[in-house]
């Protein structure tokens, strides 16, 4: 993580000295990371991928404004997750749209927590995925940023504030929260049985 | 240590990341009393294991984001457009405020346009020019057609609006001043 922060840190310097070959490395450095943010937050594969054009394109018009080359990554964050906000308002977006058959439905509102109880059979790695996908789409967005961020990415805690704009105090609370929906959404998915 | 201050560490002490052992051992020696904070930090752990059998997307082997040149090039053609757009709704918003009439009959292509131009009231009534001129046109179509009386009448009527016009136009140029030669004519 320090090796690629030092060369991210290198790389915004040069860019914003004039050397937009640069960019292509901030690119290679990062784009993996984007498209998993955009991944987990929208659930599927072909919005993530423009996410990821859209969130670098915004970069690359906009990264001469940063002041701070350091805060780069939570810069960056904050860009994708306002492309995956806009993406999902704008397709008004089913998160658990492409379960396997054998899940049961459920709507929205209650983002797929059936009181069904549903065992997975065995440890399915495909069900396994699809029940927590709709575990956490039953959460605020707040709660499932700061959970998407912290498990998916590896975001520190200072890491997890700065990306959200609050007090770490507040993401704290917000990770914690999201961690507590997660479990209560999954035993009532009945994913209990199938615990690790 | 207290509950209420276990639960404030909580996450700190599920990601391991407070930077400070002893808090973490006070914890631990609270957790080894206390069944409730022991369950909720065992609910945490539980959910941090569960979010892991989401297993990570592999990402395209081509790649996704276009290159550095494919963006330079892109946003030329972003700015410009914008640019466009901006200005043609400008121009819709001012042609909207300035009461534009565009019309298009039989004398060809007329545009008109008064910024802030107030709306002709409906009037009752002629001005002394316009009466002068329906009277002409009367007088002209029905030249033949009318008796020799109302003709004189309308004749008549012309004459007095004419003398008001010319007295009207005296008046005018007589306070601002204006320049009539000696038989006051204009």
């Amino acid at each position: 993580m320090a090796f690629i922060k030092a060369e991210t840190d290198e790389a915004v310097r040069r860019f914003l000295n004039g050397e937009e070959e640069s960019f292509d490395l901030i690119v290679r450095l990062w784009e993996r990371k984007v498209y998993s943010l955009a991944w987990r937050m929208l659930g599927n594969k072909e919005d993530a991928q423009d996410v990821v054009q859209e969130t670098f394109l915004s970069v690359f018009k906009s990264l001469r404004r940063l002041r701070d080359p350091a805060s780069f990554p939570s810069w960056l964050y904050r860009i994708a997750l306002n492309h995956c906000r806009a993406r999902q308002k704008s397709r008004a977006f089913e998160f658990a749209r492409k379960r396997p058959a054998s899940v049961p439905q459920a709507n929205d509102e209650a983002a797929g927590l059936s009181e069904t109880a549903f065992v997975p059979s065995g440890a399915a790695a495909l069900e396994n995925a699809d029940i927590i996908r709709k575990a956490l789409a039953g959460l605020g967005e707040d709660h499932r940023t700061a959970v998407i961020l912290k498990e998916y990415l590896g975001l520190s805690l200072e890491e997890l504030a700065q990306v959200m704009e609050c007090p770490l105090s507040t993401a704290k609370s917000r990770l914690y929260q999201g961690l507590r929906e997660i479990h209560r959404n999954l035993e009532r998915l009945g994913i209990k049985s199938a615990a690790p | 240590m207290r509950c209420d201050e276990v639960k404030e560490n909580i996450i700190d002490f599920v990601y391991d990341e407070s930077g400070d052992p002893a808090a973490h051992a006070e914890i631990r020696e609270h957790l080894r009393t206390c069944p409730a904070c022991r369950e909720e930090v065992r609910k945490l752990k539980q959910a941090r294991e569960y979010l892991q059998l989401w297993k990570e997307e592999p990402y395209p082997a081509t790649g996704v984001f276009r290159s550095r040149k494919a963006a330079a090039r892109r946003f030329p053609e972003w700015r410009y457009l914008r640019y466009g757009a901006i200005a043609a709704m400008a121009l819709i918003a001012l042609l909207a405020v300035a009461n534009t009439q565009i019309r298009w009959d039989e004398n060809g292509f007329t545009f008109s346009a008064g910024l802030f131009r107030e709306q002709e009231a409906d009037r009752d009534y002629y001005t002394k020019s316009e009466l002068r001129n329906l009277l002409i046109q009367a007088l002209d179509d029905s030249e033949l057609r009318m008796s020799e009386t109302n003709y004189m009448m309308m004749q008549k009527m012309l004459d007095t609006i004419e003398r008001d016009r010319w007295m009207d136009l005296r008046l005018v140029c007589e306070s601002s001043g204006g320049n009539t030669n000696k038989n006051g004519s204009f």
